[in-house]
């Protein structure tokens, strides 16, 4: 075995790993030979020059920093779990969120469906009027003015009739042909019944759109004609006045006072009218918003309207537009515009 | 978390173990008493497998935010000395690797090889004594930094933190005859490279 391989195999011999007959060579070998002798030494000394290597001390820094960047990392694992647990922190808003899409929604359709319910709400009504007017044929006494009636009614009944039309799209010929006194009485009855429904529908337009203000307007004539009308023939239609007087209580017919408000943000502005009239006592408070205009509607108490103005006035610029004259008592319909003004 | 560390091994005693748990519990103060305990190590292994007293510090860092990050996933198989040093070996390699892509691009023109030792090689007999003990160790860091890394981690391990094949094959994960084949290659080129850097030893 040549030298250098005998080098190869201190290390493991110095260790005692060799397996003995190697360790036998190799030993044999280093006594006889100087060279192998002397790497020997070598690496004796080497391995304690290594051995003997100085330890080094961490600088007094080093731990401060470690646990300086361990703070970070916690933090920075802290905000990831918030981040990743923030859906259970927008829980809360979108429940609220979601409860006030449900009451926007509840009131939209409540108002969709308002002129049923108001119609609903009337309907009690119809019927006791509709067994008062049936009970007028019994009564041999009641038939001659049963008669005068739908005659008396005709013409004003065309008027109201031409509402109805409007709104059913029914001809007027067949509608007059319908009212021809030889009918039976449950039948004008039914008619009647029909032709009462716009009468009603003023009640419910307070909130509605501009279009339907003249409607209201038109429709009122025709509904005091029927109260004078049947308060002077009909005499045992007790019922009919009160329910006649109800709907007209009821349905001011077009805003009575109508207002311009001229602010800087008409959006805004809108709320701030809108809780500004609930905090005055109005009713049926309704906003539309469209193309950065506003209209607030509602019914107040007669006798209101100059504090309605002066409330107005602390909110921009206001204008009065139309005013009808106020009736002592009983609601008063109120239309605000909200404009963008300086 | 109870899970960790539940399978832990009580025949390997662990004078870390109760610690450990404390921080698998995410208390960081426990995790302070683990980095008083072991960065002195593992910065003097850092720094003879680097050869860099600021990088070792680097490295020593950098190990304890990794195993801060994963303690939770160390299940005591081994002792946490063990694995923590893994970690330090890790990071040690992956440093080293960048540095010397960096240093690539750099020419080295402070070899210790071209030094003085070579200098001093041939001729002065007194060589040894005439250097200080601190150009001596210097020497030896630069013989340590001539090895290939599989035969540094085994030389420092072994031969300067005097770990068992055992715990190296632990860190390493290399089975035993290996790291002993490494170990002597790794003893016998230093030998070399002294002798050549020292002149006689």
């Amino acid at each position: 075995m040549d030298c250098k391989r005998i080098e190869e195999k201190l290390p493991a011999y110095l260790e005692g790993a060799l397996p003995p007959e190697e360790g036998k060579l190799v030993e044999g070998h280093v006594a006889t030979c100087p060279n192998c002798r002397f790497a020997l030494e070598d690496l004796v000394k080497a391995g304690k020059l290594v051995r003997e290597l100085d330890e080094a001390d961490p600088p007094p820094w080093l731990k401060q920093r470690i646990m300086a960047r361990v703070r970070e990392e916690r933090e920075r694992k802290e905000g990831f779990l918030r981040r990743l647990f923030y859906p259970l922190h927008i829980k809360i808003p979108a429940t609220a969120l979601a409860t006030v899409l449900v009451a926007v929604f509840a009131v939209y359709v409540f108002r969709a469906v308002e002129p049923e319910t108001t119609y609903l709400h009337q309907a009690p009504s119809e019927p006791t009027r509709v067994a008062a007017e049936k009970e007028v044929p019994k009564s041999p006494e009641a038939v001659p003015p049963m008669v005068t009636v739908p005659e008396a009614r005709h013409e004003k009944d065309r008027a109201v009739i031409s509402m109805a039309e409007r709104e059913s799209g029914r001809k007027p010929g067949a509608s007059e042909e319908k009212e021809a006194p030889s009918k039976p009485a449950e039948q004008a009855v039914s008619e009647r019944k029909m032709v009462h429904r716009p009468e009603a529908a003023p009640g419910v337009s307070t909130y509605a759109g501009k279009q339907e203000a003249p409607v209201a307007k038109s429709a009122m004539p025709p509904a005091k004609e029927d109260k004078v009308l049947r308060g002077a023939t009909v005499k045992d239609e007790e019922r009919a006045p009160t329910v006649a007087a109800k709907v007209t209580a009821a349905a001011p017919e077009g805003p009575g006072y109508a207002l311009s408000l001229y602010v800087r943000d008409p959006a805004a502005a809108m709320s701030d009218v809108e809780s500004m009239l609930v905090g005055s006592g109005a009713r049926k408070v309704t906003r539309e918003f469209h193309d950065g205009t506003g209209i607030v509607m509602a019914e107040i108490e007669a006798g209101q309207t100059k504090e309605i103005f002066e409330k107005l006035k602390a909110l921009g610029e206001v204008r009065e537009k139309t005013k009808a004259p106020e009736p002592p008592a009983g609601p008063i319909a109120i239309k605000i515009e909200v404009l963008a003004g300086r | 978390m109870s899970k960790t560390l539940d399978n832990h091994n009580t025949a390997v005693h662990d004078e870390d173990y109760e610690i450990v748990l404390s921080c698998q519990k995410g208390d960081d103060e426990a995790f302070g008493i683990l980095v008083e305990r072991h960065q002195k190590r593992m910065l003097n292994m850092a720094l003879r497998m680097t050869g860099d007293y600021d990088e070792a510090c680097e490295i020593v860092q950098d190990a304890f935010l990794s195993a801060y990050r994963a303690i939770r996933k160390f299940r005591g198989d081994a002792k946490f000395s063990t694995w923590l040093y893994g970690i330090v070996v890790n990071v040690s390699k992956t440093r080293m690797k960048q540095s010397t892509q960096r240093r690539q691009k750099t020419v080295s023109i402070d070899d210790p090889s071209d030094g003085p030792g070579d200098s001093l090689a041939g001729g002065e007999a007194s060589a040894l004594e005439a250097l200080e003990k601190k150009e001596v160790q210097a020497k030896v860091q630069h013989c340590i930094n001539t090895l290939e890394e599989e035969y540094r981690e085994v030389l420092v391990l072994r031969d300067i933190q005097g770990f068992s094949y055992d715990e190296i094959g632990d860190i390493l994960n290399v089975p035993e005859g290996t790291i002993k084949s490494r170990l002597f290659r790794a003893r016998d080129a230093m030998k070399n490279c002294l002798k050549k850097v020292l002149g006689d030893l």
